[in-house]
């Protein structure tokens, strides 16, 4: 039998081997009860994002700024520093495709299921938010892929039309003379 | 009864070290087998990426979105018997 005569390292050993299991999971739950808080928080942002889009204003484009203007103080890091996320560690935006805002994981506008005058569909104007985020910190061997959830926000609330649209509107069906205020 | 007196008790504390050495290394390697084979990390996270993300973009853990590959159910704006407001029915579930 040969004597081993130092056996200080044992127990950093098992102690490392251990810590390895215990904190993986320990930050698992962590991890979930923040990805939790920070899932409702994004959606008090998209529904708060949906009402500027909803009430009226100059033009579309500017109720399309407004909305976009308070996602960015929502979810990142003021409008001087839109391009980063506030809470990087919890959920960070993605697109599936290139879309028109400049705010990543951000869709203000018609949905891509919108179709104009179908009621089925029209409902489909507002704010959608999308955001992934790590679950395991420490991967403990599970695929990186498996390790990332994506979760999606949306608000539809509509949009009320612009003064713009409603003089277009205005314009077109009663030639330029306005006979009856409809409200717009 | 006579008593057997062992000259000897040196190896007591050795065995015993053998033998709980190999419970731990079993029990260790029970774990890890466990945790790989049977993807207990993936099985754990399942629920989250499924039911919680459905729940959370449409309202409910059963129900589908426009943008699923099977089409939309139990959406709360979907014009067909199983839509829901609020909760779904638990016959429905």
């Amino acid at each position: 039998m040969i004597p081993v005569q130092n056996r200080r390292g044992q127990s950093t050993l098992e102690f490392a081997l251990a810590i390895i299991l215990i904190l993986g999971f320990s930050f698992l739950f962590l991890k979930v009860s923040l990805l939790y808080a920070y899932g409702n928080y994004v959606h008090y942002a998209t529904f708060m994002s949906a009402r500027a889009l909803l009430s009226s204003s100059d033009s579309k484009a500017d109720q399309e700024e407004r909305a976009k203007t308070v996602l960015i103080e929502t979810l990142r890091r003021g409008v001087n520093n839109s391009g980063t996320e506030r809470w990087p560690f919890m959920g960070t935006g993605y697109s599936r495709q290139k879309t028109a805002t400049d705010v990543e994981g951000a869709e203000i506008g018609e949905g891509n299921q919108f179709r104009s005058g179908d009621t089925a569909f029209s409902w489909q104007v507002g704010v959608r938010y999308r955001f992934r985020s790590k679950l395991f910190i420490i991967p403990l061997g599970i695929n990186p892929r498996d390790n990332v959830i994506e979760l999606t926000s949306e608000s539809w609330l509509g949009r009320d039309v612009s003064d713009e649209e409603c003089r277009d509107y205005l314009s077109e069906t009663i030639g330029g003379k306005v006979e009856i205020d409809n409200g717009c | 009864m006579k008593k057997i007196r062992f000259r000897c008790n040196s190896g007591q504390a050795t065995t015993e070290y053998v033998l709980l050495s190999a419970v731990l290394i079993m029990v260790y390697l029970v774990a890890s087998q466990a945790l790989s084979d049977r993807d207990i990390p993936k099985k754990l996270i399942e629920p989250i990426k499924t039911s919680f993300a459905n729940a959370y973009q449409n309202g409910n853990p059963i129900a589908r979105g426009y943008e699923d590959p099977l089409g939309p159910s139990m959406h709360p704006r979907i014009e067909e018997d199983g839509n829901f407001r609020i909760f779904v029915h638990p016959e429905l579930r």
